[in-house]
């Protein structure tokens, strides 16, 4: 056994393990229930959170338990990222083009063994290969439901000025509004959402939210039906259009100024993040000097080295 | 035989060929299919983009497809004569890549400009119907009328007698940026027979959006010259530096070398990586397209 093995060491090591594995939970929010998470989380969006500016800085995030469930739960997820297939099989797939990857690679590497020869490389490699194919698929399936989210955000936010002009000036129904402008955009993701066939199993797919598909397919109401998808499909835009159409349903409001507040809203977020993405841009001048300096030292370095070692020419 | 089988080589060819099947079997599992890849679906999508670009910097689309094709044919040149295989890699990478990377920085400039300009001529418009009363199609016809250089040819078929409608549908399909497909659905919903409707609708809706697209456009127009500044940068001094390296025949004789070629390679992945970490860390979000025409059927189909 090796010297640094004894018992005291063993311990630290086991004192370090477990204060990780509990500050992890406790990062992870396991030792708050989630009902105090939520009322912290609706306090600091109204200002009265006790959060120091580490919170400020970072913003407000949901429990994070209820993070981990969402990411976790994979039917969910491919129907984020459009896909209609079953979770089993799309794992079946992704899986299976590793695998056949890791056969037919570790069978180009063992051929040259009936001939006699040695084979090429180790038998880890093809492996290795297989289980980033197999990861590759899931990383994709992620990747694509994440720019959805996006695009659905985004997609949301051009349309409150449009809903404006075109409730005021032909009297439709902000729900026909909402269905006409999004099958205007080129991007058919809104189109898609609010299609009733997508947005049922979207709605039925989120814990949260599967509790109101009875109540909207009975008695189907836009805000309701904003809220729920913007909680199924993480969209803040969505769930804020929800509690503008609740507005404009609940207590009568023209919906004219209140289409417009929403507009104001949104894009007065878009100025807040393109505020602070000049920012991040003005503090990412470190990148390229490391860049040039390491490029700078690729071109130059390895021709020193071959000058001091057999000359440029050899 | 069975040494040429044994070979690393041979290896590796057969790796790449289990990728490339395996690549085939990904798109058709996990994408759109055979359809999309040899559909003309994409080739359209390619067109789309190149009709952008073209639009973006105020040149006809098939002169701009002529000019890739020929700034690709430099790259070849440029890469035959520097007899550097990863040189010649990189010229004709960059006289691909370069001309779209160029054109997004000078089309944020151009767009801007025609927002402003927009802005200008639709306060001109709420000013002409307010005072003189004119119906709302004569005020949309003179605002094509003396219109400034950056939308007149935007704008021009305003400037004709047919049906302004279909003239509005055009000026999004000419402008191809989103504010002009913004402004063009805008007026298309806000026009109605009472003028103060849609005066009311310009000054409450149209030009305070406008306004704070122009805040938001500003800012990613600051946003990609710095980025960009900082790529040019970055490129330059060590382009320059390879330039100057290589007149010298030693220097010169060392990159044709293999470990020359990798200290090339390694220098040009840690600039493209460092571009690529810029562009991605400062990318900002897409603006929506629309299909104005699309929205009219729509529209059509609903009072019908």
């Amino acid at each position: 056994m090796p010297s640094f093995m004894n018992a005291q060491s063993m311990w630290a090591i086991l004192i370090v393990v477990v204060a990780i594995w509990v500050g992890g939970l406790w990062v992870a929010g396991y030792f708050v229930d989630s009902r105090v998470e939520i009322f912290r989380l609706s306090a600091a969006r109204r200002g009265l959170g006790l959060e120091g500016r580490l919170v400020r800085d970072f913003g407000v995030r949901p429990p994070r338990r209820l993070e981990m469930r969402q990411l976790m739960d994979l039917r969910r997820i491919m129907l984020l990222a459009g896909r209609k297939e079953s979770p089993g099989a799309y794992l079946a797939k992704s899986f299976g083009a590793g695998l056949v990857t890791a056969a037919v690679l570790t069978v180009a590497d063992l051929l040259p063994i009936a001939f006699g020869g040695q084979p090429a490389v180790s038998f880890v490699l093809p492996l290795l290969i297989g289980v980033v194919i197999m990861l590759a698929g899931i990383a994709d399936l992620y990747t694509r439901a994440a720019r959805r989210q996006l695009a659905l955000d985004r997609a949301i936010a051009e349309i409150p000025s449009l809903l404006a002009v075109l409730i005021s000036t032909r009297s439709m129904p902000l729900a026909d509004a909402v269905v006409m402008i999004a099958k205007a955009q080129q991007d058919p993701i809104l189109a898609e959402t609010l299609d009733p066939a997508n947005w049922r199993d979207l709605i039925a797919a989120c814990p949260e939210t599967r509790p109101l598909l009875a109540e909207l397919q009975a008695q189907p109401s836009a805000g309701s039906l904003y809220m729920a998808l913007g909680t199924a499909c993480g969209s803040a835009n969505m769930r804020e259009l929800g509690i503008a159409a609740r507005r404009i349903q609940e207590t009568g409001e023209p919906a004219k100024g209140v289409c417009l507040a929403l507009a104001r809203s949104l894009q007065d977020q878009q100025l807040h993040n393109s505020e602070k993405l000049v920012v991040r841009a003005e503090n990412l001048t470190v990148l390229p000097m490391v860049s040039i300096l390491l490029a700078l030292f690729a071109v130059i370095g390895p021709a020193i080295y071959a000058s001091m070692m057999q000359g440029f020419t050899s | 035989m069975s040494q040429l089988l044994s070979s690393p080589a041979t290896f590796y060819v057969l790796v790449l060929l289990a990728f490339g099947m395996l690549a085939t079997i990904a798109w058709v599992g996990f994408g759109g299919g055979p359809s999309a890849v040899f559909s003309l679906q994409k080739g359209s999508a390619l067109m789309d983009r190149a009709r952008d670009q073209a639009a973006a910097i105020g040149m006809p689309w098939r002169g701009w497809v002529v000019l890739r094709v020929v700034l690709l044919g430099i790259g070849i040149l440029i890469g035959y004569a520097s007899q550097i295989p990863v040189i010649a890699v990189l010229a004709i990478a960059g006289t691909l890549g370069l001309p779209s990377w160029i054109v997004r920085m000078v089309a944020s400039r151009r767009g801007l400009k025609q927002h402003e300009a927009a802005q200008q001529r639709l306060e001109q418009l709420v000013g002409e119907i307010s005072r003189s009363r004119i119906p709302v199609n004569q005020a949309l016809h003179n605002m094509a009328i003396d219109a400034p250089a950056a939308l007149t040819r935007i704008l021009a078929p305003l400037a004709g007698s047919g049906d302004i409608r279909e003239a509005l549908i055009e000026v999004a399909e000419r402008g191809r940026t989103p504010e002009m497909e913004q402004i063009a659905m805008l007026l298309l919903l806000a026009r109605t027979r009472d003028p103060k409707v849609m005066v009311a609708n310009i000054e409450d809706v149209l030009l305070p959006r406008l306004a704070g697209d122009l805040r938001v456009d500003r800012n990613l127009d600051k946003l990609m010259t710095d980025v960009r500044l900082k790529a040019v940068i970055m490129i330059f001094v060590i382009s320059g530096l390879f330039v100057f390296l290589d007149t010298t025949q030693s220097f010169h004789s060392f990159y044709g070398t293999f470990l020359g070629q990798v200290s090339l390679m390694v220098a040009i992945l840690i600039l493209t990586g460092a571009v690529m970490v810029l562009n991605r860390m400062t990318r900002p979000p897409a603006r929506v397209r629309w299909s104005v025409r699309r929205l009219m059927e729509l529209e059509g189909v609903y009072d019908a």
